[in-house]
């Protein structure tokens, strides 16, 4: 997905919005979609600014549609949504758990503060090892990968 | 069987034709649908990414030297057509069943 000098702005704002699809779907696809582009455009100019406009408009909705598309394909959003109910769900679980015990809350501020950040430090913990977790679990699914010629 | 979604149906049917590249199916997908369907690049191309991963279209060598090496050529498998076949199997039923409720496509009501 090389622009050259003599790449049209557009052409280079659409090349630009190309790589926030994710990697496998703009290393397959990200070329054609951009020499498409090219082509789309050209014909569009040839029509009119009014055309130009509604091939401007379309062409980027379509983009927002894929990225939104792609992404969830990907699994990602669902693992970090499924990572952070998960993780919420077992500290409320640990609350409770820990609402049976006498607890002593720290006189010192300097010790309260170090449990707060022990309490932020655990669920960060959490987030991140339901994350690797349900990644590992997701990846470990077989899918068929398309190859290249 | 689950009916095939819109963007399948019309590019398999761009792919009957013979193998094409991707902006070639585009052009062909909006020729059939006409107004009422667009479908940009990105959903061309997902559709197509799709279908790959299905083994109901595969990426076929360029036609000559001389092509945009930036494109690729797809055409339909064995699969596919069957997929396709059965697809309009489905909706040819589904049509005489809709006549059969004297319920016609419009332009057609004479």
């Amino acid at each position: 997905m090389a622009a050259d000098a003599a790449t049209p702005i557009e052409a280079r704002l659409y090349r630009a919005a190309l790589h926030l699809c994710p990697g496998e779907f703009r290393r397959d696809h990200g070329d054609e979609m951009s020499c498409d582009f090219d082509d789309a455009r050209s014909e569009a100019a040839g029509s009119g600014a009014k055309a130009i406009w509604a091939f401007r408009l379309f062409v980027y909705a379509d983009l927002g549609r894929t990225l939104v598309v792609q992404w969830l394909r990907t699994g990602l959003p669902v693992i970090g949504c499924t990572a952070a109910i998960i993780s919420l769900l077992l500290g409320n679980a640990a609350a409770s758990i820990a609402r049976r015990f006498t607890i002593r809350v720290p006189d010192d501020p300097t010790d309260e503060d170090a449990a707060a950040l022990m309490l932020l430090g655990t669920v960060a913990v959490l987030v991140i090892v339901t994350t690797i977790v349900l990644n590992f679990w997701l990846l470990a699914r077989p899918r068929r990968r398309v190859r290249r010629r | 069987m689950s009916a095939l979604t819109p963007a399948v149906v019309h590019v398999l049917l761009a792919l009957a034709g013979g193998e094409r590249h991707g902006y070639a199916i585009l052009k062909d997908v909006q020729q059939h649908a006409g107004s009422r369907l667009r479908f940009g690049p990105g959903t061309i191309y997902g559709t197509l990414q799709r279908l790959m991963e299905t083994g109901w279209v595969e990426e076929a060598a360029p036609p000559g030297a001389d092509v945009d090496q930036r494109r690729r050529y797809y055409r339909m498998t064995r699969d596919g057509r069957e997929a396709l076949r059965t697809e309009v199997d489905r909706m040819g039923s589904l049509l005489d069943a809709a006549r059969a409720h004297r319920i016609q496509p419009r332009g057609t009501r004479g």
